[in-house]
């Protein structure tokens, strides 16, 4: 059993970097969607200027939500 | 003026009143959609992803390409025959277009990345940028020297704005007494001859009237949609469902609204209401869109293909 385990390292290892990565990206985004996802980065990439975000990213969000969300 | 003159203008005004009743009066059983035109396929370039959409009095048609940077202008067949603009923030260029209207002589473009609004002529010769400090929403040109826009307002009462021709505030006209949540303000608008304010909100279940002086006349549910979903959005509670995508009024005045998510048919139900508020009727498209367009011979402009195509309705009304 534990031979079978090492002859699959690499491909465990692998599997635990993707489920890492999954899990960390869930929590930034806990069950959002595309266009709840794109607000947040948008906010980030405005962070210099939060009134402008909420204006841009604001619309750029209800964009998202009657274009992409059909 | 003899009694006699008087009588007979009396009797032609009512006359004139009545006719212009009776399309509304009787009541509308059903609009049939016949499709006459397609523009842009899955198999060709000419459309890559379009967003707005108008249609000047010669039956041209515009659309703002969101992946190509442009504004195309079609023949009325459907034949392209003008591009403008391009990738960038210089004159006459964009970054994201959006929304289109057009005046007697002037084409109006928004982009979601500049500020102000992109000002051509009828044959997509740039001619200048009208600066405005707000983010544009929904745009409705009223004539060659107004025009309306919707914004987002996070901290104020919600108002659609006239600008004139050089971007100066004419007048506000509010539509609520009181400041709203983030995002439940965001509106569809369109606006009537008489300066009739007919509101589509996105976020939530309600279609609205008001005149010009920023008096209600009436508000209507559509959905039955008793709580709006909210998400925790960063440090925002923020709606995720969209109740109505768009709003536009045909030249008998009927009110057309494109239902969201929450309708029957996603993204598909037009819903058909006359002046006073009350439903007539509910048209379905056949594929979903982001938004509508009625030009002033009441063809009905849909997407198709998720934005690869433009899809135009003849409109046949059966009245009972």
């Amino acid at each position: 059993m534990i031979s079978k385990i090492f002859k699959n390292k690499k491909l465990i290892t692998l599997c635990l970097v993707f489920a890492a990565l999954f899990l960390s990206y869930a929590a930034a985004f806990p069950g959002d969607g595309g266009c709840e996802m794109g607000l947040v980065l948008c906010w980030i990439d405005y962070m210099s200027m939060p009134d402008m975000a909420v204006f841009y990213c604001g619309l750029g969000y209800v964009f998202c939500k009657k274009y992409v969300e059909a | 003026m003899s009694k006699n003159r008087v009588f007979s203008i009396a009797l032609f005004l009512a006359m004139s009143l009545f006719l212009s009743l009776s399309l509304q009066a009787a009541e509308l059983k059903r609009i049939d959609l016949e499709e006459v035109l397609t523009i842009g396929s899955l198999d060709d370039d000419l459309i890559f992803q379009w967003t707005g959409v108008v249609v000047d009095s010669d039956s041209n048609i515009y659309l703002a390409d969101a992946m190509d940077y442009c504004l195309k202008k079609f023949s009325p067949e459907g034949t392209l025959t003008k591009r403008a603009g391009g990738r960038g923030q210089g004159p006459g260029e964009f970054t994201a277009p959006r929304l289109l209207d057009c005046s007697e002589h002037y084409l109006y473009a928004t982009d979601q990345g500049i500020l102000g609004l992109h000002v051509y002529d009828c044959d997509l010769n740039f001619e200048r940028r009208i600066m405005l400090n707000i983010p544009v929403s929904d745009l409705k040109v009223l004539s060659d020297s107004r025009f309306a826009v919707a914004t987002l307002f996070m901290d104020t009462k919600p108002a659609i704005l006239i600008f004139d021709d050089r971007g100066e505030l004419v007048q506000e006209i509010p539509y609520a007494n009181r400041k709203m949540a983030p995002m439940m303000d965001a509106v569809s608008f369109d606006i009537d001859a008489g300066g009739s304010l007919y509101l589509a909100y996105t976020f939530q279940d309600r279609v609205e009237r008001w005149d010009s002086q920023g008096k209600k006349l009436w508000s209507t549910q559509l959905l039955g949609v008793k709580r709006v979903k909210r998400k925790n959005i960063s440090t925002y509670v923020l709606p995720t469902e969209v109740m109505f995508k768009d709003v536009e009024l045909d030249s008998h005045g009927f009110l057309f609204v494109l239902g969201g998510h929450v309708s029957r048919n996603r993204s598909r139900d037009v819903y058909v209401l006359n002046r006073r508020g009350t439903l007539l009727t509910i048209l379905t498209l056949p594929e979903a869109s982001h938004c509508i367009h009625i030009d002033r011979n009441n063809f009905l402009y849909s997407r198709a293909n998720e934005g690869v195509t433009l899809k135009k309705f003849r409109m046949h009304y059966v009245f009972d």
